[in-house]
């Protein structure tokens, strides 16, 4: 786009350097002949002075209609070329709009693909490492169960070791209480006795009544 | 009476197994007097007796008029002594037999039968029927009374 720009700025340049060495070369050519020319000669001398004042002044007016004509040729002339170089720059400056555009717009699209493939990739980023972090909580779910397993395994047998030695402390309290610290589960004659002994009243009261 | 029955004869089985055993000794006493009257030599084995049995024989000298009097009281003794049933937790063994019924003819009456049976369920102690009145001394009996008491046991522990 630069280039295009310089290579443009180039052309008008050219343009301006024809025109001025073409008007130098006028100018200087001019000059020239107007040396070169004989010098006319001059029968002006017969002329009445009413008469040569009024052809200068015809000359004059003369040379100053065609300098007029000339100015506005040129300016119409430079103003064909403002135009010309305006519609030139118009149509230049709407190839280099547009191309700039198309370059925008292309370079919007490969953004916007770089972009979508980022955030696609970024999306797959996200996805991979979601599962990742799934599966190590699933692991470390698995692995927290097996423990708490293996805790509440070893905290029911123990409770079920407290409470079996618990009761049997507690019925072994209880029995003794309740049959008495001098019975003996493994010979019980003595207690035998000793129980009738203590009944024995009650037994002959009820023979007798019996009989 | 002066008859006293011998601590191994405790229930009416026993004494009508005695009486049966003391029949057939008076059945060999006869058939040995009628042989030896008979002039015959060949004698006959006396019969298989407990050791009860034996003992009773010889207190009577083997008299037959006594043992034929012995059976009379044995029977009358087997018709009209008072009898007690012991239950036990298991099943008594000869001597535990011996103990509980020579303390009954020493402590309640002197001819008293005793009838034992057992029942695991009473896990220990004894069960004493006398008559129609059922004395429950057993341990499954005093461990049932005793229930509301164990949870109290349990906080002590």
């Amino acid at each position: 786009m630069l280039e295009l720009f310089i290579y443009f700025n180039l052309f008008l340049a050219g343009i301006a350097t024809a025109y001025a060495i073409r008007y130098g070369v006028v100018h200087f050519r001019g000059n020239k002949v107007r040396e070169t020319l004989p010098t006319p000669q001059s029968h002006t001398e017969d002329l009445s002075d009413a008469a040569r004042a009024r052809m200068m002044h015809q000359a004059e007016a003369s040379f100053r209609k065609i300098m007029e004509h000339a100015a506005g040729e040129l300016q119409y002339d430079l103003k064909a070329t403002s135009d010309a170089v305006s519609g030139k720059l118009h149509t230049v400056g709407e190839q280099i709009i547009d191309i700039e555009m198309k370059r925008y717009k292309d370079s919007l699209e490969q953004l916007r693909h770089t972009t979508e493939s980022s955030i696609g990739a970024g999306a797959a980023e996200v996805t991979k490492h979601q599962a990742e972090l799934k599966a190590a909580l699933a692991q470390r779910q698995k692995e927290l169960e097996e423990i708490l397993q293996k805790d509440m395994e070893a905290e029911k047998a123990r409770l079920v070791a407290d409470l079996d030695k618990k009761l049997a402390g507690a019925v072994t309290a209880f029995l003794v209480e309740t049959l008495g610290h001098n019975v003996d589960l493994g010979a019980q004659s003595t207690y035998l006795t000793e129980t009738l002994e203590a009944h024995k009243a009650e037994m002959i009261k009820e023979l007798k009544d019996g009989s | 009476m002066a008859l006293k029955l011998p601590g191994t004869i405790s229930s009416q089985q026993d004494l009508g197994a005695l009486i049966v055993e003391i029949h057939d000794c008076i059945k060999w006493l006869t058939h040995e007097s009628v042989k030896k009257k008979a002039g015959t030599k060949q004698a006959a084995p006396p019969p298989n007796m407990s050791p009860a049995a034996a003992a009773l024989v010889h207190e009577s000298g083997a008299s037959l008029d006594k043992l034929e009097a012995l059976i009379k009281e044995l029977e009358s003794t087997q018709r009209t002594a008072k009898i007690i049933t012991i239950t036990l937790a298991a099943q008594p063994s000869a001597t535990v037999k011996e103990t509980l019924v020579t303390w009954c003819r020493r402590e309640l009456a002197s001819y008293i039968l005793v009838n034992f049976s057992f029942n695991r369920a009473l896990l220990g102690g004894m069960v004493v029927r006398v008559g129609s009145r059922v004395f429950d001394w057993s341990f499954r009996r005093q461990i049932i009374n005793a229930g509301d008491k164990f949870p109290e046991v349990l906080r002590r522990v």
